[in-house]
């Protein structure tokens, strides 16, 4: 067999393995007869070894050829000739995408086993587990992405499945109404990430990632776009990249998102979800060092959002809140060092957070018991009464930042005000011209809608 | 790059609790060897928080020792060793750790105390005041504080140091005779695990409840006092060999021993009605409302400000037990039975208005166990009724694992008589 074929079979495993995982996986669910709680378990444990097993194997593979770019075409799945569309899944195995691909393995493996023993009994127990591939597999996909296209799916299936999870116990409203708002932000920033990929799409005729930051494997590429173009597209990105990471403004979601169980959060607001956004401007670099103004966009949203977050996460008074800002306040740096123009040390400070705040959210519930200890072991209580940080501040100042942090820096009041609101204001605008100059033109109420009674609830819900 | 490190304690703990916790314990006793002393004997006058004003003095250690051998009937024949066991349960990754410890002192953990009565206990000078009192405690005894850790079925000996040497061998029987009570307790609880299989051997078991303890992804490490439905309180000969399924709290009285006034009893009522009715309340809310009273399922739970947990990222503070720790358990009143006649009783119900109200106002059921025979009399709308029992035979087996091996819900009585046949499957499901 040569390497070819070996690197072939490998790549398609990677990615088959969290496929079939969910195809399992949701069509069992289907059935009247839905697999048990540990052929469920089984089932995940053997697909996430499985594609762990095969991103090793390439590794080692690329490692032993000196490979460092192996590029992988899955074929056009949609294609319009008209417009010289197609959307082309492509995976490529490169200095970025392969540790990436194995930290997904491994976590979403680990934390996997961890929910099996942690949801034992729970009526959502397929539910949760069904999410989990859907990001496993979304996950994977976007980590190797090839091309715009790829990628988006991937981040897509991530976004769909942290957003199911938040909302993993919809018998209450809390949950659901902050699964929205995570949703909203999403699709805020799906739709800077097309805007983004249409705009590159028009700029160089293509998605891929390797026709448009022309030759040379990451992180040496260079992209065929003049600097206008670049600091337009990547401005695009960037707010995308904010969005799914959590960056100001739109910090507000981090927070509200740790509605889900554990092992949600913490794999998700701990490891993957919230660090995305850094591996988009990652995988876009080319585009960022054509463009000093966006570099310095960059670094600015990253320095802001840290120490915003430093700000907030000190007047938490909740331990998965306190953990979702010290989360942000870390992918906040790695936004400046990856603004800053460094490759490797925000992928290896990557790595290195989303392992330990994985085990920090997944041992968030042993607070009590770690204050307890400590103290035992002082042989007191801890100190209270040690100067708290900041006091070269003024107090006015301190003061000032203490409100801030205790609400939130006022982001999700802001968001909502400045662009919820006018939002919805124009639409609303539109819909009462609309009606207006139907009436007008038809002479009587036009809108058969109006004339319906919403639907009054039945049945059980009454 | 150093929370890259942090990966390898996520694998092992996650996917090898049991062995990470033992080497976590062995390094733990490398390092630093637990060597404390407690503060017992105070030398001011006064209580308080200040030097030398913490602990008792000699005359209320003897008053704690005596009141307590004194209530649980071990005034004379004393055994060569005692051990006193306080209890609590050690779990991780769990903010309701003290709602499996020990209830009456709000979720503490009694090692600390078992350890202070032993000493108070072996103290001569305390041993004379008590002989002064009456109670006259051999030399040759010695008392041996415990602690019970209720969750992986541990038993940990407190100042082995000053164990004489005479005692060593006692110790050696003591333990082993322990050891085996922890294998069969273990076994009998893992029936209940749905996650533990029902075809275990003891020394399985004992090592499945002590994996659950360390598990940072156990949401059950325990089931505590869920099912708990009885509590009697007499002498433990009128219920040995009575299978009881662990769902009565067992208190030693002797009615022999007690004055007419029932002045033992009384003060025994006193700390095991407001405890055990507590405890058993407890249950009996949070599971028949488990999101009103009870906290809900834990999985999304957030501490929050060092005191409570909400649900998710912001919500009320939840009180009560949550779901995971009374799932199995049945709703139901506690059923108090007091091996005394009912006269006795009703007299203690007058005196004491705490008892009285809760039973008055069918916080808890009532009985007697008349000391000298079989009657039974119920507490019914403020006197106590003679009770027909509806069966007369209990199902005889040979010992408590025949009856219980293979079922995992609730199990009725049964007489447990070694060498006795095994019983029929039918007649098995749970007495109400």
């Amino acid at each position: 067999m040569n390497i070819d074929t070996l690197f072939t079979v490998m790549g398609i495993c990677v990615v088959a393995a969290p496929t079939l995982l969910l195809a399992v996986l949701g069509l069992t669910s289907l059935l009247p007869r839905p697999l048990s709680e540990v052929a469920m378990a089984r089932w995940t444990a053997g697909c996430v070894v499985a594609g762990l097993l095969a991103s090793l194997t390439i590794l080692a593979a690329m490692l032993l050829t000196g490979s460092r770019y192996v590029p992988l075409g899955l074929g056009d799945w949609v294609t319009i000739p008209r417009e010289h569309f197609h959307f082309h899944l492509k995976l490529v195995f490169d200095r970025l995408s392969v540790p990436f691909a194995v930290l997904t393995f491994v976590l979403t493996g680990t934390v996997g086993s961890f929910a099996r023993r942690y949801l034992h009994r729970e009526p959502g127990y397929g539910r949760f587990f069904l999410s989990f591939a859907i990001f496993l597999l979304g996950m994977t996909v976007a980590s190797l992405a090839g091309t715009i296209e790829t990628l988006f799916l991937g981040w897509e299936l991530v976004g769909l499945a942290s957003a199911l999870l938040v909302a993993f116990f919809h018998e209450r409203a809390a949950p659901v109404l902050n699964a929205q708002r995570v949703w909203s932000v999403y699709r805020l920033s799906d739709a800077a990430f097309l805007l983004a990929a249409v705009a590159l799409h028009h700029a160089t005729g293509a998605g891929d990632f390797a026709g448009l930051m022309g030759t040379g494997p990451w992180p040496e590429g260079h992209a065929a776009l003049t600097s206008g173009q670049a600091l337009g597209v990547g401005l695009l990105l960037l707010v995308a990249a904010a969005g799914k990471s959590a960056l100001i403004p739109f910090s507000g979601w981090l927070p509200r998102a740790m509605e889900g169980p554990t092992p949600s959060s913490a794999v998700f607001y701990g490891a993957f979800s919230v660090h995305l956004g850094a591996f988009l401007l990652l995988r876009v670099s080319p585009i960022l060092e054509l463009s000093a103004w966006l570099c310095a966009a960059v670094v600015a949203l990253g320095l802001a959002s840290a120490a915003f977050a430093s700000v907030a996460g000190r007047v938490q008074t909740d331990v998965k809140g306190a953990l979702a800002f010290a989360s942000l306040t870390q992918v906040g740096i790695i936004t400046a060092e990856i603004g800053l123009g460094l490759r490797y040390i925000p992928l290896i400070h990557i790595i290195g957070h989303a392992c330990l705040r994985t085990l920090q959210l997944l041992r968030a519930p042993s607070l009590l018991r770690d204050y307890r200890m400590l103290e035992n072991a002082v042989g007191g209580h801890l100190n209270h009464e040690a100067p708290a940080p900041g006091t070269w501040f003024p107090d006015r100042t301190r003061r000032g930042l203490y409100r801030a942090g205790l609400h939130r820096g006022h982001l999700d009041e802001a968001l909502d005000r400045f662009v919820v609101r006018p939002f919805v204001g124009v639409f609303r605008w539109c819909d009462r011209m609309e009606r207006a100059w139907t009436d007008f033109l038809s002479g009587a109420a036009s809108r058969e809608s109006d004339r319906v009674a919403p639907v009054a609830p039945g049945g059980e819900e009454a | 790059m150093l929370g890259s490190l942090a990966s390898f304690p996520l694998l092992m703990r996650i996917l090898l609790p049991r062995r990470t916790a033992r080497l976590r314990h062995l390094l733990g006793r490398m390092v630093t060897p637990p060597l404390t002393q407690l503060q017992l004997l105070r030398t001011q006058a006064d209580p308080g928080p200040g030097k030398g004003q913490l602990g008792y003095t000699r005359a209320e250690m003897a008053d704690i020792v005596g009141g307590v051998l004194r209530a649980i009937g071990l005034t004379e024949r004393f055994a060569p060793l005692v051990v006193i066991a306080g209890h609590g349960s050690s779990s991780l990754n769990n903010p309701h750790e003290a709602a499996y410890d020990c209830g009456a002192c709000g979720g503490a953990r009694g090692g600390p105390n078992a350890r202070a009565f032993a000493q108070m206990a072996n103290d001569p000078r305390v041993r004379r005041l008590l002989a002064d009192g009456g109670l006259t405690i051999p030399d040759e005894v010695y008392f041996l504080g415990a602690f019970h850790n209720t969750c992986d079925d541990g038993v940990a000996y407190l100042d082995l140091d000053r164990l004489p040497a005479s005692h060593r061998e006692d110790f050696e029987r003591a333990r082993l005779g322990l050891d085996e009570a922890r294998r069969r307790n273990a076994h009998e609880r893992c029936r209940r695990f749905r996650s533990a299989g029902l075809n275990l051997t003891s020394d399985e078991a004992l090592r499945h409840v002590e994996g659950r303890g360390e598990d940072l992804s156990q949401t059950r490490p325990e089931y505590g006092h869920s099912t708990n439905a009885a509590c009697v309180v007499g002498r433990r000969a009128r219920t040995r060999g009575l299978f009881l399924d662990r769902r009565a709290f067992l208190t030693s009285y002797d009615p022999a021993r007690d004055d007419a006034g029932a002045t033992t009893l009384t003060g025994l009522l006193r700390a095991v009605v407001p405890v055990c009715a507590g405890i058993n309340l407890e249950y009996y809310f949070s599971s028949a409302d488990p999101l009103g009273y009870g906290c809900g399922t834990k999985l999304p739970h957030n501490i929050a400000s060092l005191l409570g947990v909400m649900d998710g990222a912001a919500s009320d503070l939840r009180t009560g037990l949550n779901w995971q720790m009374v799932e199995i358990h049945e709703p139901m009143r506690l059923l108090l039975v007091v091996e005394t006649s009912p006269g006795v009783l009703s007299a203690i119900l007058e005196r004491e208005e705490g008892i009285g109200r809760l039973v008055r106002n069918a916080w808890l059921q009532l009985a007697t166990l008349d000391p000298a025979g079989p009657a039974v009399h119920v507490y019914r709308d403020g006197r106590f009724e003679p009770y027909e029992p509806k069966a007369r035979e209990l199902p005889v087996v040979s010992s408590s694992r025949a009856w219980y091996r293979g079922w995992r819900d609730h199990l009725a009585f049964a007489s447990v008589a070694p060498g006795d046949g095994s019983p029929t499957r039918g007649s098995r499901g749970a007495h109400r």
